[in-house]
């Protein structure tokens, strides 16, 4: 797990913080939130902990193209008369994007934890709702083309 | 003369980490923004003047925090887990003001 390149004379952050004269470091420790996840398990290579943050901030990301895809569905909608279905839509994928940014700071939360313990990353619990969600509007989009061709 | 503050394991960083997080931050932050000020151009097109005006009120106070936020992040710094926080509130908050237009729409 251990890349390339690193440095193997500093692989304890607080042994090489304090090694510094970073007196601060321990105060600093306490008062780092949140607790639940700080609180526990020891200080993980800090590259391993930034690349956390990036995948949060790229769910982050996601569910806010989500939000701003739905927003632009309900201009597209506002341009004529009975488009409640594009609504509906831009409804579900407004509400989408926000359980996608909870469930990407949640995502986070357990990885950073599982980092400190030690322990193996946990499987992501949004990406298979994601793929299911993406497949059943699919299947509604294509249900509902027939529908119109049909009447 | 104070030793300076060098953050461990970084040291043989040949990916530069902390700059591809903050580059990463600042994509996040400017699509929040983006987002929130879409949001409002909408509302305003669509005549819901109170959610444009809370939207675009909340793009702008969004930017400032969050910015001033940053200034404080780094690996180690308290200050990540409040702007990661912050920037999922607001995005829930889009998401929440997305649905309210949708409904309104929807409703009108």
């Amino acid at each position: 797990m251990e890349p390339a390149e690193y440095d193997d004379e500093h692989d304890d952050p607080d042994e090489a913080r304090s090694a510094e004269g970073d007196d601060g470091g321990a105060e600093e420790e306490e008062t780092r939130r949140p607790r639940s996840v700080y609180g526990v398990g020891t200080e993980p290579d800090v590259r391993f902990s930034l690349a956390n943050e990036r995948t949060a901030l790229a769910w982050l990301r996601t569910g806010l193209t989500l939000v701003a895809g739905g927003v632009a569905l309900t201009t597209l909608a506002s341009f004529g008369e009975g488009n409640e279905v594009l609504d509906i839509i831009a409804g579900m994928a407004c509400l989408a994007g926000g359980v996608l940014a909870l469930a990407a700071i949640s995502g986070w939360r357990r990885r950073e934890r599982a980092l400190r313990l030690g322990e193996p990353l946990p499987a992501p619990r949004i990406l298979p709702v994601l793929v299911a969600a993406v497949a059943l509007f699919a299947l509604a989009m294509a249900g509902y083309a027939v529908y119109q061709v049909v009447t | 003369m104070k030793t300076p503050v060098t953050t461990a394991g970084l040291e043989g960083d040949s990916g530069a980490q902390p700059q591809r997080t903050m580059l990463s931050w600042h994509r996040t932050v400017l699509s929040v923004t983006l987002g929130t000020l879409v949001v409002s151009l909408t509302a305003q097109r669509q005549e819901h003047s109170i959610i444009a005006a809370i939207a675009a009120l909340a793009a702008f106070a969004l930017l400032a925090t969050v910015l001033r936020s940053l200034r404080r992040w780094g690996p180690y710094a308290p200050a990540r887990w409040d702007v990661l926080r912050l920037t999922c509130g607001a995005v829930v908050v889009l998401g929440g003001m997305g649905l309210m237009l949708a409904m309104a729409n929807l409703l009108g």
